[in-house]
């Protein structure tokens, strides 16, 4: 509805002169409490009681929950009044009516990507490269706790932040807000609350940021002690015309951060990047990354003490460098603490603590785990034949190289009939012996001789699909820890990932230059692990292509049961390999069970890393799991109908 | 041989008794194997090159159909059987013509083997084949495993023949390359007389009567024999003008 100017002056009139006479009315009803005694409620703090009487003194005082600040008391409901509601403990003067009044606190954080929320110790500028400026992007949080009171409204009770930019060379950086934009502005101002963003109930977050154009001279001026640059950032709240501040300080520092990513282990100092605090580094038996932490970023701070050490989970804590000078952390071959070449900690969150001189700095690391990597070569080698009770066609038929013609039989099912020239009686010794032929014919080259430690994993290391295993599989994970589980799923190294299946070469051939490939089940190459779990694993599960499943099919009247080996690895460990090697092997034809490999073939369980000391790469044996080949000839689900079904 | 002689009593054997073995792997090749499996060891071992070939394509034919694994097999077992003068024919005619990598694969493994084996190659057939392996690896596109592992084969293949295009395409496998280059300590400007002496150290290691797997030994030394012959016409060890990139063959 619109209403010209008179007319809207003229409604409000009638509406206060309704309303007038029934005001009185309804304070009287709640002014005098019927026993004469008044109630004051005290959110938050201490001097609630129901046996106040007008004008009484009531000494109250707030509880500020840890790491907040407090801020002032509200009164929320009643005529009393506080003598001082900027101060935590005070007096409340109770009036005609029971009151209420609640007490505030707030708590203001900042943060610096890279560093991570939290670290407010510290302010780590990056170091200028060549000249072009880089911003420091830093952020605030303010958090308002009302504790047990609903009110008050909250929107109130701050309106701004101060923030100074304090340093002898402040021209050297400028500041900005995401409020103003690319606006430069003065290195003291103001933050509206408006240009704080809600983030959650009572949370506002804003972000400003300072870029840097700094020469390394620059650097090093502001890095001398006594020259520190500081920030200080400030929080007034408006009570009553009175402003009540709370303030954070941090100091201004260059921060350096390399890291060499060791997901090639190869790699060494002199190869390292620059990395970003806020993502993770891999610790590693082998294979942990090299990382270098540096405050300063140059060589001037020969009379400054700093003292290096980090807190990480469990407890654990790490001491680093300590002495004049010593403004960096190195971690890395080429160091003084050649015990230390690479990352070995225990995964987690790590804080990083440097004291420098009477100032600390502090920020968060987060380390993983990069596992060791494995690979398994699965391969058919030649065993003890048994001819006792097999008849000497039998043994003739599946002997060199007739055997190459046999094999037809088997496929086409000639075995099973009388009329064949190869046909197989049907029982055990035969059907076994048969069996046995046909695996030690198509034998595999010992793979060991041939494994060459330079191919990487997702080459086979050098072997060769027809002549050294009937499937290779390997694996190395990078993953990250919270509390001994996985923090989210693992993450495959992709150039050490392999899960090749080989071929059944053809029988007695020494050439294994043609043959028939395996097939790999659906699950093969899946990786299992997800966030909160202890453990992950990597499966490889496949067999012998149609014709070798349709030939076992006829020789033992069973389906061929897969094979498959399982690499695990446990959240809470050090990369090395937890899969259940002393388990024994599973009877599962669909395996895997709660075992973790199948009874065939032989697998060979290598790890692959390279030796820094020696420059070289390497393989050890780490386990070898020998085939037992008459439990698989005997578990596979049996085939309706079949003529015969091997026992 | 015992076994032909007790083949043929027992083919004769059916025949009296006027029974046929029923196969559900129908096809003349499949029958062949089930029941006359010495005419396809005849073929196979001892035949003409026409009737080799006739086998080959008869049985690739009849693989393709249903329940054709006994005449895939019977086409395996010739290309692996097949005399050593007729592995580089086959592979010309045959399996480097088919579309299936992996037949492919079985091609450049044929030839590497005539030719390390000491096949008489007519100089005709060896260019006929050196054509049909980089045109088949020009052509590879998409990659998968059998793409890559028939591109690796191939390379070895032309290498074997003694042609540098193999070493472009084995340069292109970086990871590889790279740990080879520490390991044997040498740089892409590195001296000829460095490859000289790597060519002689895997030539010897080669022929060590304790190596069970001399064939990367030999390909290894052919690689840097033509590098050493690069270096002497002053260009640097990597690939120059690749047929085809092992590291974008291989599936990530």
């Amino acid at each position: 509805m619109n209403l010209s100017a008179p007319v809207k002056t003229l409604a409000t009139l009638l509406v206060v002169a309704f309303l007038l006479p029934i005001a009185p009315m309804l304070h009287a009803q709640t002014r005098l409490p019927p026993d004469g005694h008044l109630r004051l409620i005290v959110h938050n703090g201490t001097g609630d009681g129901d046996s106040y009487y007008v004008g009484q003194t009531v000494p109250v005082g707030a509880q500020t929950p840890s790491g907040f600040e407090f801020v002032k008391w509200f009164k929320t409901e009643g005529d009393g009044s506080l003598s001082a509601p900027l101060q935590a403990d005070g007096n409340f003067i109770m009036g005609r009516d029971h009151s209420e009044i609640a007490a505030t606190f707030a708590k203001l954080e900042s943060w610096f990507p890279p560093g991570p929320e939290g670290s407010t110790k510290g302010l780590l500028l990056p170091k200028s490269q060549s000249g072009q400026a880089r911003r420091l992007e830093q952020r605030l949080r303010v958090t308002l706790n009302r504790g047990s009171s609903a009110r008050p409204p909250y929107s109130e009770v701050w309106r701004a932040l101060r923030v100074k930019m304090k340093w002898k060379e402040a021209t050297y950086v400028r500041f900005f807000t995401e409020e103003i934009g690319d606006q430069e502005i003065a290195n003291e101002d103001v933050l509206p609350k408006d240009s704080f963003k809600p983030k959650a109930e009572n949370v506002y977050e804003a972000s400003i940021w300072y870029e840097g154009n700094l020469t390394q001279e620059q650097i090093a001026q502001m890095s001398q002690s006594g020259n520190t640059p500081k920030v200080t950032i400030q929080m007034n709240f408006v009570v009553e015309g009175n402003d009540k501040p709370i303030s954070w300080t941090g100091a201004l520092l260059p921060f350096e951060m390399k890291v060499v990513d060791r997901d090639d282990p190869k790699k060494k100092w002199g190869s390292e990047k620059d990395h970003n605090a806020s993502k993770p580094i891999y610790a590693g038996e082998s294979c942990g990354d090299m990382v270098s932490w540096k405050l300063g970023g140059t060589d001037t701070w020969g009379s400054t003490v700093f003292t290096w050490t980090a807190e990480g989970p469990g407890g654990e804590t790490k001491t680093g460098p300590t002495g004049a000078g010593k403004n960096e952390w190195k971690i890395a071959d080429g160091d003084d603490d050649t015990a230390n070449d690479w990352l070995k900690w225990k995964p987690g969150k790590w804080k990083i603590k440097v004291q420098i001189g009477s100032a600390q700095a502090e920020f968060q690391q987060e380390v993983g785990i990069r596992t060791e990597q494995y690979f398994v070569v699965g391969t058919i080698p030649v065993e003890a034949e048994n001819t006792t009770g097999v008849s000497a066609d039998t043994i003739n038929d599946w002997a060199c190289p007739n055997i190459l013609y046999s094999i037809g039989a088997t496929i086409g099912g000639g075995i099973n009939s009388p009329q064949s020239s190869v046909y197989v009686p049907m029982d055990v010794p035969h059907r076994v012996y048969v069996n046995n032929r046909l695996l030690n014919s198509t034998r595999n080259f010992d793979p060991d001789p041939a494994i060459n430690p330079e191919i990487p994993i997702k080459n086979a290391c050098g072997l060769d699909p027809y002549k050294h295993y009937r499937w290779f599989a390997g694996c190395q994970f990078r993953f990250k820890v919270d509390n001994n589980t996985l923090a989210e799923a693992p993450q495959l190294v992709s150039d050490n990932k392999a899960d090749l299946v080989g071929f059944t070469p053809l029988p007695c051939s020494q050439s294994n230059a043609a043959g028939f490939i395996g097939v790999k089940h659906a699950d093969s190459g899946k990786v299992t692990g997800q966030t909160g779990d202890a453990e992950f694993s990597y499966v490889t599960k496949n067999r012998a292509g149609n014709a070798g499943q349709v030939g076992f099919k006829n020789l033992n009247g069973r389906e061929l049961p897969w094979v498959f080996f399982r690499f695990r690895f446990e959240a809470k460990d050090d990369g090395l390999i937890d899969t259940k090697l002393d388990d024994g092997a599973s009877h599962n034809p669909d395996g895997p069970d709660a075992k973790d490999y199948s009874t065939v073939p032989t697998m060979l369980v290598y790890r692959r890393y390279y030796d820094l000391q020696q420059s070289k790469w390497k393989t050890e044996q780490v386990d070898k799991l020998d085939e037992d080949r008459r439990t698989f000839f005997s578990i596979g689900n049996p085939v309706s109908g079949a003529p015969y079904v091997l026992p | 041989m015992f076994y032909l002689k007790r083949t043929v009593t027992a083919f004769a054997k059916l025949t009296c008794a006027g029974m046929m073995i029923i196969s559900a792997h129908a096809g003349p090749i499949a029958d062949m194997m089930a029941n006359n499996p010495d005419q396809a060891r005849q073929i196979i071992e001892s035949g003409s090159y026409a009737d080799l070939l006739q086998f080959v394509q008869s049985a690739y034919a009849e693989s393709t159909q249903a329940n054709g694994e006994l005449a895939q097999y019977a086409y395996i077992l010739a290309l692996d059987q097949a005399p050593l003068d007729k592995k580089v024919p086959l592979a010309i005619d045959f399996s480097l013509v088919k579309p299936e990598l992996l037949i492919k694969q079985f091609g450049a493994r044929s030839i590497i083997i005539a030719v390390t084996q000491g096949a008489t190659i007519p100089t005709a057939q060896r260019d006929q084949v050196i054509a049909k392996l980089k045109t088949e690896l020009s052509a590879l596109g998409t990659p998968s495993r059998e793409a890559y592992d028939f591109a690796r084969g191939a390379a070895d293949a032309l290498m074997a023949f003694g042609d540098d295009a193999g070493l472009d395409v084995f340069l292109t496998d970086t990871q590889t390359v790279g740990n080879y280059r520490s390991k044997d300590a040498w740089e892409p400007t590195s001296a000829a007389s460095v490859f000289a002496q790597l060519k002689t150290h895997y030539e010897q290691r080669a022929s060590d009567a304790v190596n069970q797997n001399p064939a990367p030994d030999r390909v290894m030394a052919a690689a840097y024999e033509f590098a050493r012959i690069r270096r002497t016409e002053n260009k640097e060890i990597k690939p120059l003008q690749p047929l085809a990139n092992l590291d974008q063959l291989l599936p990530k």
